[in-house]
C-alpha cells in the first residue's frame, strides 16, 4: 500500500494514515476484500510507531471502511454505493466546515462566505 | 496480554551534585519507548541502574519480570545493550570484536551478524579505530541484535549520526519489534527521533520523570491548547517546570 506520513505535517500521524486509506477506499482504488498489511508491517514500512498504525486501523474499522478477521488479517470492507456517497460527503463537509469556521473567525457574513464557496468552485481568481 | 518488560518503581539514586528521584515507568512488551530529556537530566543514570551497572538507593526495578541482581547472567543474555560510548578495543578488527562478544552469548547467531554487517556495509577486516562514528554505531547495533535479544536498551544510539544512518537505525528498531514479542528502550535528546517510532515517551527532567505515557495521547492533550504541539514543545514545557 503506497502511503506516506510525515511528522512535519501538523495532522497527527494516525490521521494521515486514516485520510490516505479512506481516500483509496472511497475512490475504489482499494476494493472490497483487498488485504491490508498488518499493523506492525505497516509501522515498519512507514517508519511509524505501532500505536500509530493501531490507532489508524481502529479508526478505519470504526468508520466501517476495513474489517479485521481474527487469524486472517485486515481487509477492505464491502461498501454499498449509498455508504460510499455518504462517507464522501462527510469528508468534504468536514473541510467545508473548517472553511466556514475560518470565515466566521474573520467576521465574514454568510452571503460573503457563500459567494466565496461559489468562486472557489468556479476556480475564480477574483478576490473580494 | 500487556505484560511489562520493564518496571521501575520509585527508583532513586544520589551522587554528589546529582539526584535521581522517584523514577517510575513501565514498558509493555512489543513496544518502543523513548527516554528523552536535556543533557544531564538522568537518562544514562536510569539506564545504568536498569542494567545493574549501579545500584539504586531506593525503589525497585524489574527487567523481563525478574530482578537483575538475582539473575544477572541469564537476564543480560536476553538484553541487547548499547552504551553511550561503545567500549571496543580500537586496535582490534571488527571480526575479532564479534568473536569476543559472541562468546558471551549462547544464542549468538553468526549468520545473522554477517547479514547485518553486510546490510550496514561494515568491513570485518577493518580495525575498530579506523571506523567512522556512524559505522561504529552500526557495528554496536549489529552486535546487540545478533544474539536475538528480547529487549534492546540503547543509550543515545543516534547521537552524532547523519540523518540517513539515523533513519536506517530507527527503521531497524521498528523491524525489531515487528513480531510483537520484542521491545526497545532508547534514550535520546533529539526529539525528532521519537516523532516517528516511539510508542511511549518518558520525559526525564532534572532527575525526575516529568511525564510517561503513550506518545499519541500526550500529543493529543497538548494539541487541545496548541494544535501544532510537538514533542519538542512538550520537552520545552517540562524543562521550564510547567505541566
Amino acid at each position: 500500500m503506497d502511503i506516506t506520513v510525515s511528522p512535519n505535517n501538523p495532522v497527527p500521524l494516525y490521521q494521515q494514515i486514516v485520510q490516505q486509506v479512506r481516500a483509496r477506499v472511497l475512490t475504489g482504488e482499494l476494493r472490497a476484500g483487498d488485504p491490508l498489511p498488518s499493523m506492525r508491517q505497516l509501522a515498519s514500512q512507514l517508519i511509524a510507531s505501532v500505536i500509530t498504525t493501531k490507532r489508524a486501523y481502529s479508526e478505519l474499522e470504526a468508520e466501517g471502511l476495513i474489517v479485521t478477521r481474527a487469524g486472517l488479517g485486515t481487509f477492505v470492507a464491502a461498501l454499498d454505493a449509498e455508504t460510499v456517497t455518504r462517507l464522501k460527503k462527510e469528508v468534504v463537509m468536514e473541510h467545508l466546515e473548517e472553511g466556514v469556521r475560518v470565515a466566521r473567525q474573520l467576521e465574514l457574513v454568510d452571503e460573503e462566505i457563500s459567494r466565496l464557496f461559489r468562486q472557489a468552485l468556479d476556480g475564480s481568481e477574483k478576490r473580494v | 496480554m500487556s505484560e511489562n518488560v520493564l518496571t521501575l518503581d520509585g527508583v532513586g539514586k544520589s551522587y554528589s551534585g546529582f539526584d535521581l528521584r522517584n523514577v517510575s515507568f513501565v514498558l509493555p512488551r512489543g513496544y518502543i519507548m523513548g527516554l528523552v530529556g536535556p543533557n544531564g537530566a538522568g537518562k544514562t543514570t536510569t539506564i545504568r541502574l536498569i542494567m545493574d551497572l549501579a545500584r539504586p538507593d531506593s525503589g525497585r526495578i524489574a527487567v523481563l519480570g525478574q530482578h537483575m541482581a538475582e539473575n544477572q547472567i541469564e537476564l543480560k543474555r536476553k538484553i541487547g545493550y548499547v552504551p553511550e560510548n561503545h567500549e571496543f578495543y580500537s586496535d582490534m578488527t571488527v571480526g575479532w570484536t564479534a568473536q569476543f562478544v559472541g562468546r558471551q552469548y549462547p544464542t549468538w547467531d553468526e549468520a545473522r551478524f554477517c547479514e547485518l554487517l553486510h546490510r550496514y556495509n561494515v568491513d570485518t577486516r577493518k580495525k575498530i579505530g579506523a571506523l567512522s562514528k556512524g559505522t561504529k554505531a552500526k557495528l554496536a547495533m549489529a552486535l546487540a541484535l545478533a544474539h536475538h535479544p528480547e529487549l534492546l536498551i540503547l543509550d543515545e544510539p543516534t547521537s552524532g549520526l547523519d540523518p540517513v544512518v539515523r533513519r536506517e537505525l530507527l527503521s531497524d528498531l521498528l523491524e525489531f519489534v515487528a513480531d510483537g514479542d520484542r521491545s526497545v528502550l532508547f534514550s535520546t535528546h533529539i526529539t525528532s527521533d521519537l516523532e516517528r517510532v516511539a510508542d511511549y515517551i518518558t520525559f526525564i527532567v532534572d532527575g525526575r520523570v516529568a511525564a510517561s505515557d503513550e506518545r499519541e495521547a500526550m500529543l493529543e492533550r497538548a494539541r487541545a491548547s496548541n494544535p501544532a504541539a510537538s514533542i519538542e514543545d512538550l520537552l520545552w514545557t517540562y524543562a521550564r517546570g510547567g505541566r
